[in-house]
């Protein structure tokens, strides 16, 4: 910990929330409207939720790349309940159990066989998503009974995400596994050398990593009123950099739950000025990207003030 | 390394080929025939490229996320000349100078400012896909002349395809790269130990730059490629290539954390992702499922390169 104090590290990505906000909500009267804003909230909670999961991962210097995946298997596996006739309360279980499932399988390849972790979940972006292709061939799921859609309409996903995000805040910054966590980030020999269960803080953090997705993909499941096994292909891109914007640093140690978040929505939020000025979502990209590119400079300015002589090299 | 490794690192890849092989002689029709083989060569020359540009990149401990993006955007821009009227070699020219340019921009951000290759190539891996959109208003450009199809589309020396020739000259180009130059030799020592690499004299940042230009120019010439065989430029050409080049070059026994890198195990490696997804469309079944072997087939090469790696490091 430095003795002196900094600017948080969420200031950044709350500047440009704020800003984005207010640009919007002056200057396009449609950004008002109420199906604009339940959208919004509705995007901003899934990807939201994406990040705070893919957070606690990035913290340990891992990554994982199949959280889009994972979303649409767990949501093909809770729709595939529903469709049987089954109450909600037992698909919502199924589709988080599939999630919590596929982030354990990560965590065992990446503990126990020891794979670097963005091969491993590499490997398994492909298996979990086209094996949900295989086992449902491809079959499109919908429509869902109202009682379940009711996680994804009006202001549900966004209490969601106020629930995640502050549960896995006080994980992070109050529980041991939260400071556990950070120390096997910041430098894992001496994490091990102060008795650090190593193992088993990496099998957890992805396991609540593919938790968050299998709950983002029942949000989004709800919220669309169909789900196949293509949905939500991307959203890894935007997980990993609502996390990068929030100040969540990829190599590890470092970073912010309430960071993740607030990226999130500020992602979510200039998708939204993108579709309602008019231009295609597939130029998208270029928002993500620069926003990608320009939290990476701030970080790397960041770090050069504090200590030049080790990364230079 | 462990004192004894009496296998080479691409007598695995080389194994699982030929099994693959074995198994779609024996049940896809149409698997083993001339026409077939011709077609698959001419198929892999794509990645083959990519992929050998990628060989460099991962030896050096980085990843480059990009390369399917920027395929996209390549073709594009080749298709945007020739739609203003380029001739097809200023066209294929400014393919290749956007993935040089990309490539040094990477190189530059990596290895002079050192920034974390997977963050600032993912950004380009997500910018790339939409500039590549943004070329022609997200429509395809099939107004590509018939000359530079026919030029890859043609065979040459013992009629065998020039895509062939292509990748063979790769392979052994940067073959010879690797093992018989000074810049190779630094590329494995950078990948090894930065610093030890940079305390002895190399410059650590100047090569960092090469390798990246050297993936750009690799994507620029299979854009090329791409488009000229296909006739029509398209902004999303090259999805999951980035998927596939990792995955080839880590299947032939390249380490993902840098120092130890083989050429002709990348090259099988390419083979290996090429005739899988053949082998599964001439039997019949969708592309899906060859993906999700693409990726069990990943998380095997995995298992096996760490039998080779030493054990208990931490």
């Amino acid at each position: 910990m430095p003795i002196t104090r900094k600017a948080p590290r969420e200031l950044p990505v709350l500047l440009l929330l704020l800003i984005t906000t207010l640009i919007m909500g002056i200057f396009v009267p449609a950004f008002r409207t109420e199906s604009n804003l339940t959208a919004l909230g509705e995007s901003a909670a899934y990807i939201g939720i994406l990040a705070c999961g893919e957070a606690l991962p990035l913290f340990t210097a891992g990554l994982d790349i199949s959280v889009g995946s994972t979303l649409a298997l767990a949501s093909c596996a809770a729709a595939t309940v529903l469709m049987l006739g089954w109450p909600w309360p037992i698909a919502a279980a199924v589709g988080l159990f599939a999630g919590a499932c596929a982030g354990w399988f990560n965590g065992m390849l990446i503990t126990w066989r020891r794979m670097p972790p963005i091969l491993a979940t590499l490997a398994t972006f492909l298996i979990f998503r086209h094996g949900a292709g295989i086992l449902t061939r491809d079959h499109s799921y919908g429509p869902f009974p109202h009682a379940f859609n009711r996680i994804g309409s009006s202001w549900v996903p966004v209490l969601l995400l106020i629930a995640v995000t502050l549960l896995f805040t006080f994980l992070v910054q109050r529980a041991t596994f939260g400071r556990w966590l950070l120390s096997v980030g910041g430098n894992e020999m001496a994490a091990r050398l102060s008795a650090v269960p190593i193992e088993k803080v990496k099998r957890r953090a992805y396991l609540l990593c593919g938790l968050c997705a299998g709950l983002a993909g029942l949000i989004v499941m709800a919220f669309n009123n169909t789900t196949q096994a293509s949905v939500g292909q991307g959203t890894e891109l935007d997980a990993i950099a609502a996390c990068v914007v929030g100040g969540t640093r990829i190599t590890g140690g470092e970073g912010s739950i309430i960071g993740a978040a607030l990226g999130a929505v500020l992602l979510a939020l200039l998708r939204d000025a993108f579709v309602l000025t008019g231009r295609p979502v597939s130029q998208y990209g270029v928002i993500t990207g620069g926003v990608i590119l320009l939290t990476a400079i701030l970080e790397r300015l960041r770090r050069a003030n504090t200590n030049l002589q080790e990364e230079t090299v | 390394m462990s004192k004894a490794r009496s296998l080479p690192p691409e007598a695995g890849v080389a194994l699982v080929l030929a099994l693959i092989i074995a198994f779609f002689s024996w049940r896809a029709p149409d698997f083993a025939t001339w026409a077939n083989i011709r077609l698959l060569t001419k198929q892999s020359a794509e990645l083959m490229l990519v992929s050998l540009g990628m060989t460099f990149v991962i030896a050096t401990g980085g990843i480059d996320l990009s390369v399917g993006s920027l395929l996209g955007l390549s073709g594009m821009v080749l298709g945007i000349v020739l739609i203003h009227g380029g001739s097809p070699l200023t066209a294929c020219l400014a393919a290749l100078g956007v993935g040089l340019l990309v490539g040094a921009l990477h190189g530059v951000l990596i290895g002079r400012a050192r920034m974390p290759s997977i963050l600032v190539t993912l950004a380009s891996y997500a910018a790339a896909r939409a500039g590549a959109t943004m070329v022609y208003d997200g429509g395809s450009i099939s107004a590509i002349p018939l000359s530079l199809n026919e030029l890859f589309d043609n065979t040459l020396f013992a009629s065998l395809p020039v895509l062939l020739w292509v990748s063979v000259i790769g392979i052994v180009f940067c073959w010879v790269l690797l093992r018989r130059t000074s810049f190779g030799r630094s590329v494995l020592a950078l990948g090894g130990n930065r610093r030890a690499t940079y305390l002895s004299g190399v410059p650590t940042a100047h090569i960092e730059l090469l390798v990246y230009m050297l993936s750009g120019l690799c994507v620029g010439l299979a854009a090329i490629i791409d488009t000229a065989l296909k006739a029509t430029a398209t902004p999303d050409a090259g999805q999951y290539l980035e998927l596939q080049a990792i995955t080839a070059v880590v299947l032939g026994g390249t380490a993902i954390t840098g120092g130890q890198a083989t050429i002709l195990g990348t090259a099988l490696g390419v083979a290996v992702i090429t005739v899988l997804l053949s082998g599964v469309r001439l039997m019949g079944m969708e592309d899906r499922v060859g993906w999700f072997f693409v990726g069990v087939a990943l998380l095997l090469a995995v298992e096996a390169q760490r039998g080779w790696k030493k054990k208990g490091d931490i």
